[in-house]
């Protein structure tokens, strides 16, 4: 590529994370390490019931079990020096507690934070019309809940994972670990001992939630593994929308991030969940970026049901994260959209897996990779069509753009199919911007980076466009400036 | 994998490793003549091999496929020396002839490691061909070297070297008939530069129609020098258990390989089909299609991996592997994979499972053909993709009649 387009890519290249920077508030935070003691504490705080720390402790014991068989999964293929389970902050939390009614009550230095970061409360409540409903997980507790109650006055419940605890634990208790169960994976087990908070939501029987759902993780405090739990449950015909998105401060050390995230979806219900990930990917050596090592899995338990994932994954140094769909129901359909992007040092390895097991059941692939830098990603999805599938589909699509020499993109899929009634493709292609588009566009006066970003904008299309109003606006900006010093 | 969970793996992997330790002492004493390099060889082998027993389901490379029939039994060894064919010399007269070309020749190959079957090859080296094709020959007609199956309770361990040298052109054929026994062959190839090379491995032994010829092993490798060409049809169609294992490394500028298959499932048969190219270097094509028509309760593996190194730029590498599932049992487990460390390349693969097309079934009854005829004519045509490429001289009879088979069950 020319020279031109080579400056512009190191230039990008060199481009700050935007979203570096440290609130600087006292927390109250466990001693470092991982034991029973530790596991009571975080249980204690939340002033847990019997059952639930029960679980966590059932957890603790075969997540030890765990680390002393190392059985710390190594399959993906990412590297990085090994976590010393043991010198975690397993909890940390600000130390004023607010019981927030008002926004002058918080802190006014986690509200210019979230300035920062873009998602102003103030704002959210003052626009009308576009109503999006922001639980703002800061460091472990919730400190913010806003629409709360023109949610609950559709029945809908939403909030953040201790009050459901304290409010719901009937519903809390029936649905926790039943996607993905305590002893799931390794970073699943860790994640069901020491999870501290999260987002909670439940919507009843035939109700179409009236506003998107979201929630803003941020990473704060050094040291701290953030361990969040979601659970999402959609009811008999219940549709919702729910938006995740992270930014993290900059930070030296590695930064453990192992949520799980559950959802459920009933007889003719709909979830839609869908993410924009930018956590710190660590400077240009690799360095000091979040290692984001999570288990999403949604299961499709009622007839005529689905679920949605759609991610746009462009931040973190490591990913390790397959948003998979369990169709278990009749006719249930499942959905995968993924742009994932990787520049300077990152890792990714991520994909899906969809478990067909219900009659006629309908899932869709597409992956969309880019690789820059020295950037490696891997797509690693399983398809399974059980014998009792009948008449189940799939169509996947997985494709790679390789931009630079240094960089690496690979494609391990898995199709496992023991009913002859299924119908299963599965298709992927890597190569690199051709010379040709880009000639194309330059002879027709628009620059080589515009044009670089038109293409590689036009090859996320189909992803982005699944995504809500809200977020693909920011997914585009952030592809934009995760591209800046990448292409050439 | 930790000692613990080595543990963990079923004993029946390992629970035959004394008997062939002691057969291999057996089988060494009695060749206590033959040169150094070759006892070496044979002993580093059986160390290697008692070390790690045979493959796990725990393996990822051996997930779908399950050989504890074969490895709870303490097979005893078929002895006997390769006949000798025109256009191959048998193993044992070229090492009695030149000792110290053999000698480089087997450096060459690449060395077994943690292949359990390789390795139980290595140990027990004795038989089998060289077949050298010297510069610049046409030699027209295939060179076929057919091996005979074992019997039950028995296990052969045949090799085959095939060497191209610059500029010749040869088809070579190894036919593996059918026995309840095991064959554990392992073939390693090299095409020199401008030499072009078609490999048939057919195993597809008549009158085996509900799988009574047992188990077969193949690990291959071929190495591709510049604008060389290597093409290779694998046909299986008979077996109770088979697995191949195709490795091709793309080792210089322009080199070019093709390979094909076509594995038909009837029975309960067990088809596994593992390759691995490795484009080492600039410039470099590969072609890879793997047919696989699985009927009964049959179940097929396929694994096709494609690996572009980081300098080789201007790559272009293609996989498919269309399945055809017809039996109500069948399964079929599919891994097309790709590792790319280089931008300047043009990769694509594709797997499809699926059926015959009903409206097409229509189409043809609607003109007076029956219904088991017109099923029969679309998996043909289906077949006839891989079966029209084979090398001329290259009778498909053998497969046809493993068509057969697969027909009658399909459209019975």
């Amino acid at each position: 590529m020319s020279e031109a387009g080579n400056e512009q890519l190191e230039k990008l290249a060199r481009s700050e994370y935007k979203y570096g920077f440290v609130t600087d508030i006292d927390a109250d935070q466990a001693p470092p390490g991982l034991n029973e003691d530790v596991v009571r504490l975080i249980s204690a705080k939340k002033k847990e019931p019997a059952w639930l720390l029960d679980f966590r402790l059932k957890a603790l014991k075969r997540f030890l079990e765990m680390l002393e068989t190392e059985t710390e999964p190594t399959w993906a293929k990412v590297s990085y020096p090994s976590i010393d389970y043991q010198n975690i902050i397993y909890y940390s939390a600000p130390k004023a507690q607010p019981q927030l009614e008002d926004l002058d009550q918080v802190d006014p230095e986690l509200l210019r934070t979230y300035d920062k970061l873009g998602i102003s409360i103030e704002e959210q409540k003052r626009i009308s019309g576009v109503k999006v409903a922001v639980d703002a997980v800061f460091d472990s507790v919730s400190v913010a809940t806003t629409f709360k109650s023109e949610l609950e006055k559709q029945g809908i419940i939403f909030g953040s994972f201790s009050d459901a605890v304290q409010e719901h634990p009937d519903l809390v208790q029936q649905y926790l670990g039943s996607v993905v169960p305590y002893a799931d994976n390794f970073f699943a087990t860790l994640n069901s001992a020491v999870f501290t908070d999260g987002s909670f939501a439940y919507i009843p029987k035939g109700v179409r939630c009236p506003m998107e759902l979201s929630t803003y993780f941020r990473i704060n405090a050094a040291g701290t593994g953030q361990f969040e739990r979601t659970l999402l449950i959609a009811d008999e015909g219940a549709y919702v929308s729910y938006l995740e998105g992270c930014t993290a401060p900059q930070r030296d050390e590695n930064q453990l991030h192992a949520a799980v995230v559950e959802l459920v979806a009933l007889d003719d219900a709909e979830i839609k969940y869908s993410t924009v990930q930018n956590w710190y990917p660590g400077d240009e050596n690799g360095k000091g970026g979040i290692y984001n090592f999570v288990t999403k899995r949604g299961a499709c338990r009622g007839k005529r049901s689905k679920i949605s994932w759609t991610q746009v994954e462009t931040g973190s140094a490591i990913t390790w994260k397959y948003p998979s769909c369990i169709l278990q129901g009749d006719d249930s359909v499942g959905e995968f959209y993924s742009v994932a992007m990787t520049n300077r040092k990152q890792q990714a390895d991520t994909g899906t897996k969809m478990i067909h097991l219900g009659k006629n059941t309908t899932s869709t692939i597409i992956s969309k990779g880019i690789s820059a830098g020295q950037g490696q990603q891997s797509y690693r999805g399983l398809v399974s069509i059980g014998p009792k599938a009948t008449g189940a589909r799939n169509y996947s699509q997985c494709d790679s753009l390789l931009l630079g020499d240094e960089c690496g993109a690979h494609t391990f899929p898995y199709l496992e199919v023991k009913n002859p009634t299924a119908t299963v493709e599965h298709e992927a292609t890597t190569s690199k911007i051709g010379e040709d588009q880009l000639f194309y566009c330059r002879q027709r006066g628009i620059s080589e980076e515009d044009a670089i970003s038109m293409i590689v904008n036009g090859f996320c299309k189909e992803v982005l466009s699944e995504l809500p109003m809200e977020f693909a606006v920011e997914a585009q900006a952030l592809l934009g400036v995760s591209l800046e010093g990448s292409v050439g | 994998m930790s000692g613990k969970n080595a543990g963990r793996v079923n004993p029946v992997y390992t629970a035959q490793l004394g008997h062939y330790r002691d057969a291999q002492a057996a089988f060494a004493s009695e060749r206590s003549g033959d040169p150094e390099w070759l006892v070496g060889l044979r002993a580093n082998a059986i160390d290697r091999f008692a070390e790690i027993g045979f493959p796990s389901t725990r393996l990822e490379e051996w997930k779908y496929t399950n050989v504890a029939p074969i490895a709870k039994d303490a097979l005893v060894l078929r002895d006997g020396d390769a006949p000798e064919i025109e256009g191959a010399e048998s193993l044992s007269s070229a090492i009695a002839r030149d000792p110290e070309a053999l000698r480089a020749r087997f450096a060459r190959c690449p060395a077994s490691k943690d292949r359990a079957f390789a390795l139980l090859n290595d140990a027990f080296l004795a038989n089998g061909w060289w077949v050298s094709v010297p510069t610049n020959a046409d030699v027209g007609a295939p060179i076929h070297l057919r091996i005979d199956g074992a019997a039950a309770g028995e296990v052969l361990h045949p090799r085959v070297l095939v060497d191209v040298a610059p500029g010749a052109r040869a088809t070579v054929v190894i036919e593996l008939e059918g026995g309840p026994g095991l064959t554990n062959l392992v073939a390693d190839i090299e095409v020199a530069a401008n030499a072009s090379l078609d490999l048939v491995l057919l195993q597809a032994s008549e009158g085996d129609a509900r799988g009574e010829a047992g188990f077969q092993v193949s690990t291959a490798s071929a190495r591709v020098a510049r604008d060389g060409r290597f093409r290779s049809h694998t046909l299986t169609t008979s077996g109770t258990l088979v697995r191949n294992d195709l490795d091709v490394l793309l080792a210089e500028e322009g080199a070019d390989c093709e390979l094909r298959g076509l594995f038909l499932g009837s029975g309960s048969r067990l088809i596994d089909n593992h390759s691995a190219v490795d484009h080492a270097v600039p410039h470099c094509n590969s072609r890879e299609l793997y047919k696989g028509i699985l009927g009964g309760r049959s179940k097929g593996i396929f694994r096709g991996r494609v690996l572009v190194r980081p300098d080789a730029q201007k790559t272009d590498a293609t996989q498919s592997n269309p399945n055809l599932l017809l039996g109500e049992g069948a399964e079929i487990d599919t891994k097309p994979q790709l590792e790319i460390y280089a931008d300047d390349v043009k990769c694509s693969h594709g797997a499809t499972v699926g059926q015959l097309d009903e409206d097409a079934v229509f189409y043809l009854r609607s003109r007076g053909i029956g219904v088991a005829e017109a099923r029969a004519l679309m998996i043909l045509a289906f077949a006839n993709e891989i079966l029209d490429a084979l090398p001329e001289g290259v009778a498909s009879d053998a497969v046809a009649k493993g068509l057969q088979a697969v027909l009658e069950e399909a459209t019975s």
